[in-house]
């Protein structure tokens, strides 16, 4: 017969649980997820069955999470910055200069004390955090090297709509432009910007390292992603399955950051291929010029302040 | 039987008795996609879901290029451009035997283009061009069967709300792409016309207009201009990066007004409200198709409908040129009675993964199909431009067609060349950087 | 009856023209701001998106309300008279369905939905955006029964007619 009822209740039917996220097949992401629905189906194969939607299939950012509130998805990854319209508490990972670099940005992020703010910062909103992949490091690029502050003056750098990466491009004395990501690689072209800023992914996935050869490593802002749940649904999860999922959840980190490492190191390889100079640079000035950036941001967002002591807590 | 088969037969079912019954398109899908998704998410779940994915199916930057283009399309067809743009066409096809016949084409192309929509097109070329034919001795079922042929070239060209719709359906291929992908098929489906008409024309012995002079041949393109002018802000807006296509449609609106307004003075303030009024309710038809469509999209991706889809068309053949083939018939087809916005949004998804999977880019699938959909507006029993087009010129349906299929014909070699060779819609793009 | 249908119509006509020309000063001004001001109007993109859907759903509403929708009259058209009557009250009575399930109920979780997120640049949550599924809900409802009375009423008419 062709039932599928919702609820699964009934004996021999399997609960379907389906989980979205917007990357492609082949992205680190998804290989975590499918490290997820292994070790789950492989626990509780009896019961349950993993759906994965990828490539945005089930809906775009909001649409997405505004599903998932509604019941009609379980799951779902989605970037950090979506989430600021739940909770202000993720505008924390867009602050200049939060963490030091990546390997203390991954170590705050395995902290209890910091990860259990922010994923329970949206639980009154019917959405809670369970896990979270790296979504790289943000680095300018630009068909200038770009080596001091200095050279970032006059340019204009295209950034995502929000509050906070403005005024960072405005803290270089640099111009913001906000634009479409998928416009990028033309605006590069035909100079309506001068520079980006985005992971080392951009230059191959994008291939804006046809239209940049230098890529500087500022290391400005540090983004995540975060995988998230219906919280009626992990309610309606037994301890035994909780305690299943909770497991699949680290698994998932591990795998999926593993993957990223890989594919960051096949992005640098490639993109050294296309001709791009990847420049390594004296950090300290451009930190100094965000100082007061930083400061400004935290005074606007004063919800922000606890968060951000204990992520210098934790890194120092 | 699976989920996806039992949904796709659902939503088929549903689908053919509706429309049957004259139930209004977007009212269709909605009702269709409801019954299918509540057998696997249930009914309290889908109908929210619905409500939420109608309106963030229209709450896009991108589709806000299709009401400004639609108002600017309406204020030129009321600015008296389609007189200054047919002087211009005669002036450049004056010397063809023929030559009336040609200027419609190329008026056609050129006002289709600007005005963005076919059966203004069709409308203002039939009322301007078929008594001038007529009093040259044209036969008439011939002159309103070449104007009905190549009204629909202006979908093609830049600036066009059908490639804007593929541009989201599709999941974000670039609009400008895309306009510069339609520019090549659409002159060449002009092009193919106009060697139909140059040996029917000829065979019959038409000759008309004697070649203008110089002078005047400079006097009507400096008057044109500044309507073309509109096409070069649009592209050259878009692919230098100046603005987005959405806001390359709100200067198309500011800048028709003001040449209507103050350079040719032909449209009057006041008729503006009724213009806006006009536009609005044209654009909402769209957007709550495309609503609706994004319900029945995310109902299909739900039942995992595209990838069974994708399974049963690539099983036909281990060709691809059958399987392209298979694909471009099913799509003039569907042309035949359904109109062009809608077979867009409900067949991109699901035609789309079949194609990337034989190796198409979306630029090219983009292109190929909606050329193939434009087919469809010039085709019984349900064509847009068709219907305008016949009674504009005020003949027989049955007259019109024995020449109307000699057109077919040409427009079909194109439509060949365009699916089979990628070239012509992705050489403009390459060369603005666009893969 | 019929005193109900021209104020709508009125009504949501001017509110679009409105709307739809606001959209376009609107979206001038962002172009305008980044270039001569050189400061990125961070505001006038959600502005625009959602007057854009509103526009959108009242106009749909109002072509509810003139039966101007998109549709296949090949095989419809034919039914008339008592036939035609009744595959007229059909659709309007489909419409209504699916007004008062999509956009009514389904509208009104949805806005409920919208009060719990910000918009991103506006200082609003999204449930005052939203609360336009629920409104033009209600409008397509009230012509969809205003086009109902009126069918019944022309046939009506028509009866007469012949038997005279
Ligand atoms: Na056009
Ligand atoms: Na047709």
């Amino acid at each position: 017969g062709c039932s599928s009822s919702v609820s699964g209740e009934e004996i021999g039917e399997k609960r379907i649980i389906s989980i979205a996220t917007v990357q492609p097949e082949n992205h680190s992401i998804v290989l975590g997820l499918n490290a997820f629905k292994e070790y789950v189906e492989g626990e509780l194969g009896d019961r349950i069955e993993i759906k994965i939607f990828t490539n945005g299939v089930i809906g775009g950012n909001s649409e997405a999470l505004e599903l998932l509130q509604m019941g009609s998805l379980d799951m779902l990854v989605t970037s950090g910055s979506n989430l600021e319209a739940f909770a202000d508490e993720y505008k924390i990972f867009s602050l200049p200069y939060l963490f030091k670099d990546e390997a203390s940005f991954r170590k705050v992020m395995d902290e209890e004390e910091f990860v259990d703010k922010i994923y329970d910062s949206t639980a009154d909103k019917g959405i809670q955090g369970v896990t979270w992949f790296a979504n790289g490091v943000n680095n300018f690029y630009s068909s200038k090297k770009i080596e001091t502050p200095e050279d970032l003056k006059g340019l204009k750098v295209r950034v995502q709509s929000s509050e906070a990466n403005v005024k960072m491009v405005q803290g270089f004395d640099a111009a913001a432009v906000v634009l479409a990501y998928g416009e990028v690689y033309t605006a590069l072209q035909n100079k309506v910007i001068d520079a980006g800023t985005n992971p080392e992914m951009a230059l191959v996935n994008m291939k804006h390292g046809e239209v940049a050869k230098y890529y500087s490593r500022t290391e400005h802002q540090i983004f995540t992603d975060m995988f998230v749940a219906n919280t009626k649904f992990l309610d309606s999860l037994t301890d035994e399955e909780e305690e299943v999922f909770r497991n699949a959840f680290k698994l998932s980190t591990e795998v999926a950051n593993g993957e990223w490492d890989n594919l960051i190191t096949e992005a640098i390889q490639e993109a050294t291929l296309m001709g791009v100079e990847f420049v390594t640079v004296d950090k300290e000035p451009f930190e100094e010029l965000q100082k007061p950036v930083k400061e400004e941001l935290l005074k606007g967002n004063p919800e922000l302040q606890t968060l951000y002591d204990i992520v210098q807590k934790i890194q120092n | 039987m699976s989920v996806a088969l039992s949904a796709a037969l659902l939503i088929l079912v549903t689908i053919v008795v509706l429309l049957l019954l004259g139930i209004p398109i977007g009212i269709t899908l909605i009702v269709a996609s409801i019954l299918a998704i509540t057998q696997s998410l249930g009914f309290s779940a889908a109908v929210p879901s619905s409500a939420l994915k109608m309106f963030q199916g229209i709450n896009i930057f991108t589709l806000l290029a299709i009401p400004f283009f639609i108002l600017a399309g309406n204020i030129m067809n009321k600015g008296g451009i389609a007189l200054r743009l047919i002087n211009l066409a005669t002036a450049m096809t004056g010397r063809i035997p023929g030559s009336l016949a040609h200027t419609n084409v190329v008026a056609n192309m050129l006002f289709g283009s600007v005005s963005g929509s076919g059966t203004a097109a069709v409308s203002a070329m039939g009322t301007i061009m078929s008594p001038i034919q007529k009093e040259k001795g044209y036969d008439e079922d011939f002159t309103a069967a070449i104007n009905i042929a190549t009204a629909p070239t202006g979908l093609l060209i830049p600036p066009s709300t059908a490639l804007i719709t593929y541009a989201l359906v599709s999941g974000g291929t670039s609009v400008a792409a895309l306009f510069l992908g339609g520019i090549l098929p659409g002159i060449l489906w002009g092009l193919s016309c106009m060697v139909v008409a140059y040996f029917y024309t000829k065979k019959k012995g038409y000759i008309d207009t004697k070649p203008i002079s110089f002078k005047e041949f400079i006097r009507v393109t400096l008057d044109a201009i500044p309507s073309l002018f509109l096409i070069i802000i649009v592209i050259g807006g878009i692919v230098g990066g100046i603005f987005t296509a959405t806001e390359s449609a709100a200067f198309a609106v500011v800048y028709t007004l003001l040449l209507s307004t103050i350079f040719y003075k032909t449209l009057k303030i006041k008729e503006l409200y009724t213009i806006l009024v006009d536009s609005a309710k044209l654009s909402a038809i769209i957007m709550f198709l495309i609503g609706a469509s994004n319900i029945m999209g995310w109902v299909m991706s739900f039942t995992g409908i595209p990838n069974m889809m994708a399974d049963v068309i690539l099983g036909i053949s281990d060709n691809p040129i059958i399987i392209l083939l298979a694909i471009n018939l099913l799509l003039l087809f569907v042309g035949t009675f359904l109109d062009l916005t809608p077979a867009i949004l409900i067949f991109t998804p699901i035609l789309l993964p079949v194609c990337l999977a034989l190796g198409m880019t979306p630029l090219h699938f983009g292109i190929m199909l909606t050329f193939n959909l434009c087919i469809g507006t010039i085709t019984p029993p349900v064509g847009n431009i068709l219907f305008a087009g016949i009674k504009v010129a005020d003949r027989k349906l049955e007259k019109v067609m024995p020449h109307l299929l000699r057109f077919y014909g040409a427009i079909f070699v194109v439509l060949m060349l365009v699916t089979y060779f990628p070239w012509f819609s992705s050489f403009l793009p390459s060369l603005a950087g666009y893969r | 009856m019929e005193k109900i249908r021209s104020v709508m119509d009125k009504a949501l006509a001017a509110i679009c023209a409105l709307l739809l020309a606001f959209m376009t000063v609107l979206a001038t001004y962002q172009v305008i701001t980044r270039y001569v001001f050189k400061a990125p109007s961070t505001m006038s993109e959600d502005m625009l998106s959602y007057s854009f859907v509103w526009v959108s759903l009242l106009g749909a509403a109002l072509v509810f309300g003139q039966k101007n929708h998109m549709r296949l009259s090949l095989l419809s058209d034919k039914f008339k008279g008592a036939s035609g009557l009744v595959l007229s009250i059909f659709t309007e009575l489909l419409i209504i369905a699916i007004a008062v399930i999509v956009f009514l109920v389904g509208g009104i979780d949805f806005v409920g939905v919208g009060a719990l997120q910000a918009s991103p640049t506006l200082n609003i949550t999204m449930d005052f955006v939203y609360a336009i599924l629920p409104l033009s809900g209600i409008l397509i409802i009230i012509y969809n029964v205003l086009n109902i009375i009126q069918s019944i009423q022309k046939f009506n008419d028509s009866e007469k007619e012949e038997l005279q």
